[in-house]
């Protein structure tokens, strides 16, 4: 396999779970360096090329609300979570984890026989 | 800072008008926010750093593309049946041009096969700017019209009521649908188009006869383009039009005299005789292949029952 392969992969990968991420982490109003931070925090690396337009397009989608807010002279663009984002993210969350339970047994069956010396 | 009003000028250039001003403003905000973090760690900002910042951000067109992805000019579920149209109309333009060019070709005294192709080349050309804009426009129209165009594909269909497993053959591709489309709408044009002036009156009395079986035909391959499988009954159908048509070519193909004494006139390069011979292959030729089909398509009634 190329990298760039590797790379569109792991770029298909991420970007449902970059939304879920994002959908959690603006249950508190953030600004998008804010938000950046507050996922690097988490272990989450995520471009700045792909974090403010997934925000964004998340707001066109009626998911996020926004404000803009000004202070010590500068003027920010506030996200947080709509009514209509709550009322998607439980279910999302939901799925996430039946998804992520189902392939962490997946995964560690593929792990386990990887790892089983070859005897014959 | 020079640097920043630059970048977020070359991003809003790539955005459409009314998104410019606020897609700007919050890019322009999220950068100064980058490089107010950067400033904290280090006494003085330079234009390097700035510009690391930039291009970590990524290319202008890449981010504009990013906050607004560009929508495709004509709607992928649209495309088959564009390509298939415009390859129809386009293809029955040349052909008729062919035709039309090779008309006034051979009523000429003097002759050259130049001339010949620089006018099927500038008639075709003409003719083609004109049908290749009037589609796209009418695709483009179509598909700024539906964000999710269904086309036969309805949501409620139901996988109980999907047809039984059959030959292969049994699927009717787009290309086939398109292409005898085109051979209707070529013989339509040709029956009642002035150049059939050329033919004699016994001719065009039995060139009309065929005019309604061309439309049931044309009507017939309009309905595919919805079902695209043949049924029983489609193809019966198909058989009779291929064989009436069939008939109709071969009982032309014996008249005497077929063509118009007149075309003599028109017979700079070939004498009547020769364009009367040619005539009668071509038809004897359409006439075996629409009975060839005719009977192929019975064959394939009797294997569906």
């Amino acid at each position: 396999m190329t990298a760039a392969q590797l790379d569109k992969i792991r770029l298909e990968l991420r970007r449902g779970v970059l939304v879920l991420a994002v959908l959690s982490s603006l249950q508190q109003p953030h600004y998008g360096y804010s938000l950046r931070q507050q996922l690097q925090a988490k272990g989450i690396d995520i471009d700045e090329g792909t974090l403010y337009p997934l925000v964004r397009r998340l707001a066109d989608q009626g998911l996020l609300e926004s404000e803009w807010r000004h202070a010590e002279g500068r003027e920010r663009r506030y996200y947080q979570l709509s009514a209509h984002g709550h009322t998607l993210l439980a279910p999302l969350i939901e799925e996430w984890q039946g998804l992520n339970s189902a392939l962490t047994d997946v995964l560690s069956e593929t792990m386990g026989q990887q790892t089983t010396p070859n005897v014959s | 800072m020079n640097l920043v009003e630059r970048y977020i000028a070359a991003v809003q250039r790539e955005l459409p008008e009314k998104k410019r001003d606020e897609i700007g403003r919050e890019l322009k905000a999220n950068i100064l926010d980058e490089l107010d973090a950067i400033k904290s760690e280090q006494s003085q900002l330079t234009d390097q750093e700035i510009a690391r910042v930039l291009k970590k951000l990524g290319h202008p067109r890449e981010v504009a593309h990013q906050f607004v992805p560009p929508s495709p000019f004509i709607h992928t579920a649209y495309m088959g049946l564009y390509k298939n149209t415009l390859g129809l109309v386009l293809g029955l333009l040349f052909v008729l041009q062919v035709f039309s060019s090779a008309m006034a070709w051979t009523s000429h005294d003097t002759f050259s096969i130049f001339r010949f192709m620089l006018s099927v080349l500038q008639g075709f050309l003409e003719q083609g700017y004109f049908a290749f804009t009037a589609i796209t426009i009418t695709y483009w129209l179509m598909s700024r019209q539906q964000k999710q165009p269904t086309l036969a594909c309805s949501k409620s269909w139901q996988p109980t009521e999907l047809p039984a497993v059959g030959p292969a053959w049994q699927h009717i591709k787009l290309h086939d649908i398109f292409m005898n489309l085109a051979s209707y709408i070529f013989f339509l044009v040709v029956i009642w188009s002035p150049h059939s002036m050329l033919f004699s009156a016994q001719a065009l009395a039995a060139f009309y006869w065929a005019t309604p079986v061309i439309l049931l035909g044309m009507v017939a391959s309009v309905w595919q383009l919805r079902t695209r499988l043949w049924s029983q009954k489609s193809l019966f159908l198909n058989a009779v039009v291929n064989v009436l048509l069939g008939g109709i070519a071969l009982y032309t193909a014996r008249l005497n005299p077929l063509l118009l004494h007149q075309a003599e006139a028109a017979s700079g390069l070939f004498s009547v005789a020769q364009l009367e011979r040619s005539a009668t292959v071509f038809l004897v030729v359409v006439g075996l292949l629409m009975f060839f089909e005719g009977l192929r398509d019975g064959k394939r009634a009797r294997v569906l029952t």
